[in-house]
């Protein structure tokens, strides 16, 4: 056994020890307790946007009737709210009525997440098909040429980003 | 350097104890630092496993036939892109390029999850960090890869010329990752069970790593189709031998786990069968790891003493006694939140899409160890051939085409029933019609190949006419240009138009194997120089024979010693198509007894395939050139005699006269020739599915969610407060 | 019927269909599968007309081709009873002296008759665990 083979098996076992050992020496913090609630709260909105914008897509692509959309659509929505709501008292903040746009939302997309591959429904909801904004329409999918009328909402027509 | 190599395999096996000792006691007495700990073994692990590798690959590269491995399967004729790839063409090679895949998709997938799911990964850690140790166990008791013999031979065996093309030589690599990438959702789904954590957080992790296992093992079950039908000389992809089963099954299983996993995501039910799934597939990737090398079932692959079987079925039953024990004392915390809402429904659909796929697996599953099965059930062993398992997937594979058209068309929850007949009429009209249409074309009454088309038909209508849908209801609104609106739809739907690409892959491969397997022409003739052959519509002319002697001038860079082959004309109509020119390779044997000339081409020859491809046909030709004639075999004896071992090179001299006479005087050849329609659209259809894998796995890019995320919760907020108060069509309505 | 029951009916319905169909399966698997037997259970067992499996070792010297017939002989791994066949079909590259093979056959008179196409050779083992003989072995 040559004095280089002894050599570098000391030093990978001077490097593996090193790896391993390096959380118990170094003091850390004590994660937060609550940050697997919160990871779980994050997760599940984001699976109940997802939601929402599937089902405006079925909607859009006329595999549902107004009526139908209109019912799951609201149904969709208030599952999002308590979401939403649970958040915000996790993170200690109010929940205001509207939130101004553009307000900076760190906690969207932590760092090193591995981002989902959805893009938020409101984005899809006011890029890529206006809202039902004109509710007395029966959008049928044959007959949307024409377009809802464009309403007067300020985040209705946001481009891409 | 050896020594390097097997301390690194007992360091490996330290770092997996410790690892699986520090993980468990993190995680159960609440000391995080101990779980980190634990995780950062799984990266020690990979660093110690890629020097491990390292030290087998520069063997291998520098010829050093001190180690026992390299000297079995590799040599200095061998070339050397194929001395590299030979580390894994062994029993300890493989087992080291297993443990270290495993070691390194660990290691990433741990490094993505390190700040989420604290519990369940450390579980998941000390699960992953006991398959490395079984592996590297094996290693170092059973089947070491850093074995030395000294003094080391002068030449080596040289890597078996079966493996020598390029698509086999990346279909382990492949291969292993998939199976690698199934454990990994097995860890991920026993530490959820175990830690009592099933929920949406799980459910993100889970389907990220399912979706590169189905990816890796989809592409390694391609290639090897497509190396089993263009460089073996039986011309087909598929043969339902044991270790092609072993290895589509997981990927069955997998792909009925990503569908169903949507279900349990968007409505909390099949907690149980989803975790069955995903606990199952983890179980049939060791089973297919451990088929191949174990030769318990008769097959083409069946290698390995029993020694290593024994040590395999331990691991197996632990991983089913584990995984059982597991759902059944969790199953309180796995059940349903909601049922079924409609049988009209995408969930509804997708459960059918997972019994067949299932069903599929389980046919397959039954036939693959039925000598096994009808051993211990009946004591005498008996096996199934491919007639069998195509009278039961073929049905099941056109339920499946037809369901893969059906669910992109329903509305998740509960579809509107008029609505969705409207959008059937267009695509069972194409599936009706198609029938008609393609008989008076020309296509032989074959009602399997037609049922398929038909079926492949509707899936395709549908599946366009939801891009056409989506497209110009996006342009509708935002309106933007068609192509445009294409793009940016799919863009802003990975996942949904992504699945949807991948079906449309599914529907042309299964097209392609429809046309190629019921309207497939093939012909054996035995041709002299000048002679024809017709095979289907084509004229297949012996034009003359080629030879090639010496490793150096192997056309196909395989490093044989002697080559012979043919010229071929093909023509249709009388038009020229194409100019062919098969092969078979003769190799080095390590025989003696056949003498100093005879074991230069004494070895296993291989056939070596000249294909015309196109994308309506194949036209796939092969040569058995009879190298025994008693004018032929004249020469080696003469060789045998006269020139001595010790001087390969003049050996070569007397394969060059033996050349020269099957060039001057050539006996009639064995041909091998087969027109295959569509085989073509086989390969594309699975590039399709895998572009469409990429596509619905494809991370959006975040800086966008960031600015849209904020406009997201103001108006889901300023909605749901009006919802809230009572008015639905208000809240519809907009501000 | 209420909705409870409705789904009591479809999962019944549902498993009973699943049973059908697995039973079926089992029992067309028995009925089709082909036993596996070596050469001297062959020689003993074997009836007119039904197939068999034949796995064993290509018997050195036995190797002989007349036309497009290939005739040659199996022999048990562990040595011992030989059995002739003649093939025709698809030869695997693989095939020679000392490979084991598979092959399909059935006793036609006093020959066995190989199934075309059904001969299969195994790959030569590349997994072995025992090292070579008569070398000096070092860790």
């Amino acid at each position: 056994m040559s004095l280089l083979v002894a050599v570098l098996i000391l030093l990978l076992l001077a490097v593996v020890m090193l790896v391993l050992s390096a959380p118990l020496r170094s003091a850390r913090r004590r994660p937060d307790p609550r940050s697997a609630e919160l990871d779980e709260l994050q997760a599940a909105r984001e699976a109940k946007y997802r939601e929402i914008r599937d089902t405006e897509l079925d909607y859009r692509t006329g595999k549902l009737s107004a009526e139908d959309y209109a019912a799951v659509d609201a149904t969709l929505r208030a599952q999002a709210l308590d979401i939403l709501d649970r958040l915000s008292a996790l993170e200690g903040e109010p929940t205001p009525d509207e939130v101004a746009p553009g307000e900076a939302v760190s906690e969207e997309v932590a760092p090193g997440e591995t981002a989902s591959n959805q893009a938020a429904p409101g984005e899809a909801i006011s890029d890529e098909f206006a809202p039902v904004e004109a509710g007395t329409d029966e959008l049928g999918p044959d007959d949307d040429e024409a377009g809802p009328t464009e309403t007067t909402s300020p985040d209705a027509r946001t481009r891409d980003a | 350097m050896a020594i390097l190599g097997s301390a690194c395999l007992l360091l490996a096996l330290g770092v997996c104890a410790y690892g699986i000792g520090a993980s468990l006691y993190g995680v159960r007495r609440g000391r995080p630092e101990w779980s980190e700990s634990g995780r950062r073994a799984v990266y020690a692990l990979a660093g110690v496993l890629t020097v491990a590798f390292a030290v087998l690959e520069i063997a291998f590269l520098r010829n050093d036939f001190t180690f026992n491995t390299v000297a079995d399967t590799s040599s200095r004729t061998t070339p050397a892109f194929y001395r590299a790839a030979a580390v894994w063409s062994s029993q300890e090679g493989s087992l080291l390029l297993w443990a270290w895949l495993m070691s390194m998709w660990s290691s990433l997938v741990l490094f993505l999850t390190r700040r989420r799911m604290r519990d369940v990964a450390a579980y998941a850690t000390a699960i992953l960090l006991g398959f490395g140790g079984f592996f590297v166990s094996l290693m170092v008791f059973y089947a070491n890869p850093f074995v030395t013999t000294t003094p080391a031979p002068a030449e080596g065996a040289g890597l078996d010329p079966l493996l020598r093309f390029p698509t086999m030589m990346i279909h382990p690599p492949m291969l292993y990752s998939g199976y690698t990438l199934c454990i990994i959702p097995f860890a991920f789904g026993m530490g959820a069970l175990l830690a009592r954590r099933v929920d949406a957080e799980w459910i993100r992790a889970i389907r990220r790593f399912s979706f590169a296992a189905w990816l890796f093992l989809g592409i390694g079950i391609m290639l090897g189709a497509s190396w089993s039908y263009s460089e073996l000389g039986w011309g087909g992809y598929w043969g339902w031998d044991a270790v092609e089963n072993a290895s589509l099954m997981p990927w069955l299983t997998g792909t009925a786990f990503l569908h169903s996993l949507m279900i349990q995501e968007k409505r909390g039910m099949l907690k149980v069968w989803n975790a069955s799934l995903v606990l199952a597939t983890g179980t049939l990737a060791i089973m297919g790891t451990f088929l191949v090398r174990s030769g318990i079932l008769d097959s083409i692959h069946a290698f390995g003493g029993q020694t290593l079987g024994v040590p395999f079925v331990i691991l197996i039953g632990v991983m089913i006694a584990g995984s059982v024990y597991l759902v059944v004392t969790r199953r309180d915390m796995l059940r349903s939140e909601h049922r079924l809402d409609s049988l009209l429904s995408r969930e509804s659909v997708f459960l059918a899409n997972n019994i067949v796929l299932v069903g599929l697996c389980f046919v397959i599953f039954w036939g693959t160890y039925f000598p096994l099965i009808s051993e211990a059930l009946t004591g005498k062993e008996a096996s199934v051939g491919p007639p069998w398992f195509d009278r039961y997937t073929v049905p099941l594979a056109l339920v499946l085409v037809l369901l893969s058209g059906i669910g992109p068309v329903i509305a998740w929850r509960r579809a509107t029933l008029a609505n969705a007949r409207r959008n059937f009429l267009a695509p069972l009209i194409a599936a009706v019609a198609s029938v008609p249409v393609l008989l008076a074309a020309g296509v032989p009454g074959d009602w399997k190949a037609l049922a398929m088309f038909a079926c492949a038909a509707f899936a395709l209508v549908c599946v366009i006419q939801e891009f056409y849908r989506g497209a110009r209801a996006r342009r509708a609104m935002a309106n933007e240009s068609p192509p445009a609106a294409l793009v940016t739809l799919v863009k802003r739907n990975r996942r949904r138009y992504g699945g949807y690409v991948v079906h449309i892959g599914i529907a042309v491969l299964f097209i392609g194997v429809a046309a190629s397997s019921s309207f497939q022409r093939t012909i054996e003739p035995t041709l002299s120089v000048g002679q024809s052959s017709k095979v289907g519509a084509y004229m297949v002319r012996y034009v003359k024979p080629t030879a090639t002697v010496s490793p150096a001038n192997d056309a196909a860079h395989t490093g044989s010693t002697l080559s012979l082959g043919a010229v071929l004309d093909v023509t249709k109509n009388g038009r020229h198509v194409a100019t062919l020119y098969p092969s078979e390779g003769f190799y080095a044997s390590d025989e003696p007894s056949q003498g100093s000339v005879g074991s230069l081409i004494g070895g296993q020859p291989v056939s070596h395939v000249a294909m015309d491809a196109g994308l309506t046909r194949n036209v796939w030709t092969a040569i058995a050139p009879d190298v025994e004639t008693p004018q032929l075999k004249r020469i080696v004896e003469i060789g045998n005699r006269t020139i001595p071992f010790s001087s390969p090179e003049d050996g070569l001299i007397a394969l060059a006269v033996l050349a020269r006479s099957y060039l001057q005087h050539p006996p009639p050849a064995e041909f091998h020739l087969i027109v295959s329609p569509l085989v073509m659209w086989i390969w594309i259809g699975g590039l399709i599915v895998f572009g469409g894998g990429l596509i619905a796995i494809w991370p959006a890019p975040s800086a966008l969610r960031r600015r849209a995320g904020a406009f997201a919760r103001a108006r889901t907020r300023a909605r749901g407060r009006r919802d809230r108060s009572g008015d639905t069509a208000q809240g519809l309505a907009g501000a | 019927m209420n909705p409870a029951r409705k789904r009591t009916v479809r999962l019944t319905l549902a498993l009973t269909a699943a049973v059908v169909l697995a039973g079926a399966l089992i029992y067309t698997s028995f009925s089709a599968a082909s036993p596996a037997l070596t050469p001297s259970q062959l020689i003993h067992q074997a009836r007119p007309g039904i197939s068999y499996q034949l796995t064993g070792t290509v018997a050195p010297g036995s190797v002989r081709r007349e036309g497009s017939t290939l005739d040659f002989s199996v022999e048990d791994r562990t040595g011992g009873s030989a059995v002739p066949v003649a093939y025709t079909g698809e030869v695997p590259n693989p095939f020679k002296e000392g490979r084991e093979v598979i092959v399909t056959v059935q006793k036609q008179g006093g020959a066995y008759v190989g199934e075309p196409n059904s001969l299969i050779t195994k790959c030569p083992s590349k997994y072995t665990v025992a090292p070579p003989a008569g070398a000096k072995q070092s860790f």
